[in-house]
């Protein structure tokens, strides 16, 4: 590590916070990461991992393909565990098999090549016990993966600390801005070039300390485990029973393991079981969602059905105002820095968050042609906007 | 026919593996004074006469005994493993099983899974993680 460069501060220790640190300080940067438990021990490591590029969307399918090119690598260099068992979109309406078409163009453009549609017979076969008499057709994309958000952070964590970066674990309690910023945590104070704030549902609690407006929508999101009673002949893949737009919480569900499925529901819309205090939500599976799951699990998996479920627990899924991530500075020119407002998806786009969120705050610039659109600015004109 | 007695209601007549929204559930009782758990729930503690309050179980527990029926009753489509288990919490509970591999000493979870004619309740599933 370079002992000239920015100092550069990292608050949380999610997959957007570690994803930061580490691309900081392979830019040249001195890097704390600032964590109140572990890193992964928030939001990140109640997710279920889901990686996939199955978009339409070129700014979507692009901060995904990068993500998952960066997975790819975790495994290959670093040992991370990523289990590759395809993602699978369904279809119940002509306008989400065009939207899938166009998925599937958009995939093949930025290089992922065997994406592509199958039909209900193809589905069928593929994956016995699987209900498909009301598909129209699927979105497959055979080479995406899950991985573990805990041992993801894990693996972030150690790379970062071979690059000569750290983290300490205790709370941001106070700051004072200039030349450097001056951080207080748990009562000790810590200069710093840059600030990073990559909080997750806590973001808006850190900006609020920083003195900046993060604006954001907390939802709890519930997730179970189904136990089969004897292992599957294939590798269940990531199956999203959910239309994009469609306004609902859609079922999906994964293998985890070779006799147990994890489920939960899931949306891109905002608005669901919204939170207001992410230190006081109900970390355990309502009785209502256990049965709403057992409903639409067997519905979808009558093949299966003699599988029980087990309550998992809840997490948080930080919203942006239109459920993209808020990557970049707060104001232009500034050096506090946001990575943020992943939602559900924030694993699956930390390694592009992170590789942005880097930039701004090394080189107080991003190549990216994608960048623009990430900035906080967008909501500088909604009420309750960045300022 | 009159004074049928089902294994899955109390002697209120309540479904006990049910909350009163009809919500799958595993709801027993703790007693305020002495600490007693009961299930299904109680109101009056048996072992010293204070108030119980409603508590949830977690389904957690090992096998007590368990057997084989293999001329299941009307409702259940095949035959099943019956357990007798002792939850962590401490009541015991009898209820059936997921598979035909649960045996005696065994860890096990209660898991919400359709019971009888399709209706949701609770099965006992081994506990095959750590």
């Amino acid at each position: 590590m370079s002992t000239q460069g920015p100092r550069i501060a990292v608050i949380g220790g999610g997959a957007a916070g570690m994803s930061t640190a580490v691309h900081a300080a392979r830019l040249g940067a001195r890097v704390t990461v600032f964590e109140t438990r572990y890193p992964g021990g928030g939001s990140t490591g109640l997710s279920a991992g889901v990686f996939t590029t199955t978009y339409s969307d070129p700014l979507d399918v692009a901060l995904r393909v990068e993500s998952a090119r960066a997975l790819a690598e975790l495994h290959a260099d670093h040992a991370l565990p990523v289990i590759v068992n395809g993602f699978l979109r369904l279809s119940h309406r002509d306008e989400d098999t065009q939207l899938f078409a166009a998925a599937v163009a958009e995939q093949h453009r930025q290089g992922v090549e065997d994406a592509r549609l199958l039909d209900r017979d193809e589905i069928a076969r593929r994956f016995p016990g699987l209900r498909v008499d009301d598909v129209l057709s699927g979105l497959w994309a055979p080479g995406d993966a899950y991985t573990d958000g805990h041992l993801l952070c894990s693996v972030w964590a150690e790379l970062l600390t071979e690059l000569g970066g750290q983290v300490i674990r205790g709370t941001v309690d106070g700051y004072r801005g200039g030349a450097p910023h001056q951080l207080r945590v748990d009562g000790t104070w810590h200069d710093a070039d840059a600030v990073v704030n990559a909080a997750g549902a806590w973001a808006p609690r850190v900006g609020e300390i920083l003195g900046h407006h993060v604006p954001m929508v907390i939802e709890r999101h519930q997730l179970c485990f189904a136990h089969l009673t004897r292992p599957l002949e294939y590798l269940m893949p990531t199956v999203m029973d959910y239309a994009q737009g469609s306004g609902r919480l859609g079922v999906y569900f994964r293998a985890e393991g070779e006799q147990r499925l994890v489920a939960g529901l899931h949306s891109n819309d905002i608005g669901f079981d919204v939170i207001e205090d992410p230190d006081d939500f109900s970390a355990a599976c309502d009785p209502e969602f256990m049965e709403q799951m057992a409903e639409q699990l067997l519905d979808r998996l009558p093949g299966l059905d003699d599988m029980g479920l087990q309550e998992g627990y809840a997490g948080l899924y930080p919203y942006s105002p239109d459920g993209r991530p808020i990557v970049g500075p707060v104001s232009d020119g500034a050096t506090v820095v946001l990575a943020t407002g992943g939602g559900g998806v924030g694993v699956n786009l930390s390694p592009a968050m992170g590789r942005l969120a880097a930039e701004w705050a090394v080189n107080g610039a991003a190549a990216s042609e994608h960048a623009e659109s990430l900035l906080p600015r967008r909501f500088a004109d909604a009420k309750g906007g960045a300022r | 026919m009159t004074g049928d007695v089902r294994f899955d209601h109390d002697l209120a007549g309540r479904p006990v593996y049910r909350d009163d929204e009809g919500i799958a559930r595993l709801l027993g009782s703790r007693c305020g004074n002495c600490g007693a758990t009961a299930f299904p729930r109680r109101t009056v503690c048996l072992e010293c006469g204070g108030d119980h309050a409603p508590l949830e179980l977690r389904g957690r527990g090992t096998v007590h005994a368990a057997a084989s029926v293999g001329n299941p009753p009307a409702g259940f489509d095949r035959g099943f493993r019956y357990a007798c288990v002792d939850l962590a919490e401490g009541p015991r509970v009898l209820g059936p099983c997921l598979g035909d591999a649960v045996e005696q000493g065994q860890q096990v979870q209660a898991v919400v899974a359709p019971v009888r004619d399709g209706e949701l309740g609770f099965r006992f599933s081994e506990v095959r993680d750590a």
